[in-house]
């Protein structure tokens, strides 16, 4: 009974009333639930709504102030003047055009393509076949190598350690890299070209997604491989279209949270090269700069750059979700 | 211990995907009016889809119709919440709490609506008394670590612990094997006897509808076809639908033409049972119907023959002109490529040759 | 299950297996370097620390780093002087901004999603999904300045609330407390997705047995389907806590007092402090302050720092590690739609 899965939003108005020459039966024998009778019973229809919309209100509260809310007010302000200490004018595309003319949001949107270029080519894809490697091994060892694989560290806890082995004097990457490999003496974070490859590198041993993918790839039931090995499909056949097929919603989600999460980094950047982005802004990604503008009362501008980012990150999002469908089955 | 009405309902669905989609055309439930007799149980039957189960679900209280009444005892009940129906339901799936051990769900109805711990202690002792041998030590394991037996039986006493005016009961043994679901059928008969309950059993199974079921109704596409009992559906369908969905195996139907009171079928010449107009008509013969070995019947090409020892027959499967054919026939029959075979012409259901119509059923079979 | 069952004997197979559980402990060996290397840091002496050469142990261990660690929860040494407040008051901090998150949203989130799941139905329950979820695909960029306005002047998300008639409308400003933290994070988009997800596994015919048996949906909800969904909580809790604790960015925006800053906040400006003075020589940590100095003397460098680190990701480890059970169980994602 599929069909009855997806229900109407219940009709209450049907005509329930009964014919008054029906009523007057006696109630059923003793032994019977009372309730029945009781006057003021509300339809089983109104009654549920009350209890859906107590159950929703406060997550709509929430997510309508601090979600829906300063998303819209963020269009509304870019095009304001966002004065402080009087009222607010209306500017039109003032603040985007200041924006526009800034030669340093021109380097900080250089700067945010080639990092999230360069973080999800390298460190996207690493998760999906880890976890699909894990799957095989045993129940047993499942279990171990999954809690050693995605052992999390705290963030902050993280920038310290990677500062600390970053550094061009006594950092570990240094001895690697001269010591191991024979090369000469690194600049890592302070050379304009390395830098941003440098802050991609961690992002390849913290693998936060795989626990999803493997959650994801238990739950296809083993009999399409059975069925796959029948028909003498081998390990990247089965692959290619049992494994990742069913993970294709999760990758395509986990996609465009990668792809958002990368245009609007912040943190990482900022704890290792400075607020800056040393050196010489080759670090200074856009939400770097719009937290500048932040701290220089620059509100208008903020909200205008910030809008600017919105629409290409939404662009590459459409477009992912063009050339990606969710639907395991096309 | 109710006497259940169901009053010309109709409930549509909206199409899967929600967002704009317009009421789809055909409603899951088309103006169904059912009646339940105190203490009688219905067995409805059809194929997935046809609505059965909303049906129920309507009864139980857990889906708001679109029209029409449902009362229980005279007493409209549509807009009364499940819980005020006073209703025992047991699901495909058992539905059994899983946090819960099998005391747990039974003690449930009680504690929701305010009755002591004693109340529910000892009805859960009467149920376990009632439901026979072994079943006391169920109620004290968890639910996960039952069989698909002992989770519906558990499901059962869940259902009737709380003393229902209703049971209702969604496919409650299709999910068991066939050994366990041939005992439990006649488990359920038996409670079913003893309480005295009214009953609406919903099943894909016709066999299972037969046994269960003091009267039949055959639903399709959100209607019901009819009601009655198996001997009014099998003799005397409504039409070729309920005559070729009852029986098993189903019943055969050729086309034929009338001239003169003669049925032409397939090169052979038959009386007709009663007076037919002149034309194209089909004529339905169920298995047992079937003469063989008469020199005037039809040619059928034999496939194979399905012996049946406990039932002293054999079903022979074959074709005449091209339409499946099955013939009942004695155990020692013997493997032929062809059989002659000739209707038993009293017992033939005549139907227009277009529609469902149904234009003669033999009627009851006179047996003693 | 891409290797077979039958046939492992076969050189070629045994091989390919071989060779991926050989990447397998590789990763995980290259993946738990970092937490080795930041222990033993941890009890390496301030010169081992700067050395060139760097040791895979401690050559001359010490706990002077944890001791001065230790002097900063205290306050009361020259090292304690580097933050205004003890390290514990952070610690605080972030202890009652985390409890706070998870207590208001981990309810909150599962409610609405719960509703979505098994009380909402077609056109209704689509729209609620997106309006619920619609703000996980908007950029966190655009929101970060209206939502500071509207921790000055909630409900404004303006830099002055407007005025009417001459006089200005009054706002409460939550700004500079943690609730300013707390509350933009009680809602999360992506828990109320995996939430989704899990009670969209768990059969309808479950609750329709609870209203036959006359449960409120409440009593539904607490009774049966709590119980039923302790993986999915334990997810979702796991993935808060993680947010919450370590957050850096949106306390820094939203509180100004050092005394109210989580610690994760406190551990970065620190290290800030350090690498201007500390890291490359003594003779450089001359010129800086006096009190630098003093500690960089007590041997403490980025042994220090990473004892703090430790001591940030402890409450990280202990609830991956508590939650790990149910992480696999309890994610039932399936895209967004």
């Amino acid at each position: 009974m599929a069909a009855s899965q997806q229900h109407t939003p219940v009709e209450e108005e049907a005509p329930a009333a009964a014919r008054p020459g029906e009523r007057e039966t006696a109630p059923g024998p003793a032994g019977g639930p009372p309730a029945s009778t009781k006057p003021g019973t509300q339809k089983p229809g109104r009654r549920r709504r009350v209890e859906t919309t107590l159950f929703t209100l406060p997550a709509f509260l929430f997510q309508l102030s601090w979600g829906w809310y300063p998303m819209i007010m963020a269009f509304v302000l870019s095009f304001t003047d966002a004065a402080l200490r009087r009222p607010v004018q209306f500017t039109g595309l003032e603040s985007y055009q200041r924006i526009w003319d800034d030669p340093l949001v021109a380097q900080s949107f250089r700067v945010t393509a080639v990092y999230t270029v360069l973080s999800i080519t390298l460190t996207f894809f690493i998760p999906i076949f880890v976890a699909i490697l894990l799957m095989e091994m045993s129940r047993r060892h499942i279990r171990w190598m999954m809690l050693l694989w995605f052992l999390p560290l705290s963030g902050v806890a993280s920038t310290v350690l990677f500062r600390y082995m970053f550094n061009a004097q006594y950092g570990l990457f240094q001895w690697v890299a001269t010591k191991v490999l024979g090369l000469p003496p690194q600049p890592f974070l302070n050379s304009a070209d390395q830098v941003l490859f440098w802050l991609v590198v961690p992002g390849i041993l913290f693998f936060g997604p795989g626990l999803i993918y493997m959650a994801t790839l238990q739950s296809i039931p083993a009999s399409y491989f059975e069925a796959a090995e029948i028909e003498g499909a081998g390990f990247w056949r089965k692959m290619w279209t049992i494994s990742l097929p069913r993970l294709r919603p999760i990758i395509s989600m986990l996609l465009i949270f990668a792809i958002i999460g990368s245009t609007q980094a912040f943190e990482f950047p900022t704890i290792m090269t400075g607020a800056e982005g040393s050196p010489g802004g080759a670090a200074r990604t856009v939400v770097m700069y719009l937290f500048q503008l932040l701290q220089q009362l620059r509100y208008a501008d903020a909200t205008a750059l910030g809008v600017y980012l919105f629409v290409i990150t939404m662009t590459l999002v459409v477009i992912q979700r063009r050339f990606f469908r969710e639907d395991p089955d096309t | 211990m109710a006497r259940i009405e169901v009053e010309k309902i109709v409930k549509r669905y909206s199409d899967v995907e929600g967002v704009g989609g317009a009421r789809s055309a055909r409603p899951a439930l088309d103006t169904v009016s059912l009646d339940i007799a105190d203490g009688e149980t219905i067995a409805i039957v059809g194929s997935s889809g046809c609505g059965k189960s909303t049906l129920l679900k309507i009864v139980a209280g857990l889906e708001q119709p679109d029209e029409g009444v449902v009362r229980f005892d005279g007493e409209d009940v549509t807009a009364v919440r499940p819980q005020a129906r006073g209703v025992g339901m047991v699901f495909q799936d058992y539905a059994l709490y899983p946090s819960m051990k099998g005391k747990g769900n039974l003690a449930y109805y009680f504690q929701v609506h305010g009755r002591t711990e004693e109340e529910a202690r000892a009805r859960a002792q009467e149920t376990a008394d009632r439901m026979g041998i072994g079943f006391e030590q169920l109620l004290d394991q968890s639910t996960d670590t039952l069989s698909g037996g002992q989770q519906q039986r558990v499901a059962i006493a869940r259902c009737i612990v709380r003393e229902p005016r209703l049971f209702l009961m969604d496919e409650p043994i299709c999910n068991l094997d066939a050994k366990l679901r041939e005992s439990t059928r006649v488990e359920i008969r038996k409670l079913l006897r003893k309480f005295g309950i009214s009953t609406l059993y919903v099943t894909h199974d016709q066999q299972e509808a037969v046994f269960m079921g003091d009267r039949i109704a055959v639903m399709r596409g959100g209607r019901i076809e009819q009601i009655g009992t198996f001997d009014e559906l099998y003799y005397s369908p409504a039409n070729l639908f309920v005559a070729t969905f009852i029986g098993s195996p189903p019943m055969t139907v050729l086309p034929a033409i009338a001239s003169g009171g003669l049925l032409t079928v397939a090169g052979a010449e038959w009386p007709a049972p009663v007076p037919v107009p002149d034309g194209p008509v089909r004529i339905g013969i169920r298995p047992e119907s079937w003469f063989t070995g008469r020199g005037d019947g039809a040619l059928m090409t034999v496939s194979h023959i399905e012996r049946i020892p406990t039932e002293r027959a054999a079903f022979v499967h074959g074709q005449v002109d091209g339409v499946p054919v099955v013939v009942a026939a004695p155990l020692n029959q013997p493997d032929t490529a062809e059989l002659r075979i000739m209707p038993d012409m009293g017992r033939v259901y005549v139907f227009a040759a277009d529609g469902e119509q149904c234009l003669h059923t033999p009627g009851p079979l006179d047996l003693f | 299950m891409l290797f077979p069952r039958v046939g492992r004997t076969h050189p070629a197979l045994r091989i390919a297996w071989w060779a991926t559980v050989a990447f397998l402990v590789l990763g995980i060996t290259l993946h738990l370097f970092p937490f080795y290397f930041m222990l033993i840091t941890s009890f390496k002496s301030g010169n081992e620390v700067l050395s060139q050469t760097p040791t895979w142990w401690p050559h001359d261990p010490t706990v002077a780093g944890w001791k001065l660690v230790f002097d900063i929860v205290e306050g009361n040494s020259a090292a304690g002087q580097l933050m205004s407040e003890p390290l514990w008051v952070y610690m605080w901090n972030s202890v009652q901004i985390t409890f706070w998150t998870l207590l208001l949203g981990i309810p909150i989130t599962a409610f609405a999603a719960y509703a979505n799941s098994k009380l909402q139905r077609g056109r209704m329950a689509r729209y609620s999904f997106l309006f619920f979820i619609g703000t996980l695909m908007m950029p966190a960029a655009l929101t970060l300045i209206p939502s500071y306005l509207l921790t000055r002047n909630w409900p404004f998300a303006l830099p002055q609330a407007p005025s009417v008639g001459g006089t200005e409308l009054p706002t409460f400003g939550i700004w500079n407390t943690h609730w300013a933290v707390v509350l933009p994070m009680v809602f999360n988009a992506f828990n109320y997705l995996l939430f989704k997800g899990f009670f969209d596994t768990i059969p309808d015919s479950v609750i329709q047995a609870a209203r036959v048996d006359g449960g409120s949906e409440f009593n539904i909800f607490r009774r049966i389907v709590l119980p039923m969904s302790v993986p999915v909580f334990a997810v979702t809790i796991w993935t808060s806590f993680s947010g919450a604790w370590d957050q850096f960015l949106w306390p820094l925006v939203v509180m100004q007092d050092d005394a109210k800053m989580p610690a994760s906040v406190m551990i970065y400006q620190l290290q800030e402090k350090f690498i201007q003075a500390g890291s490359a020589s003594d003779a450089e940590a001359a010129v800086q302050s006096q009190q630098l100095q003093e500690i960089l003397g007590a041997g403490m460098s980025w042994n220090g720092l990473m004892v703090l680190g430790i001591l940030q990701s402890i409450p990280v480890f202990v609830a991956f590690i508590v939650c790990r059970e149910y992480l696999l169980r309890g994610i039932k994602l399936r895209g967004l739609k």
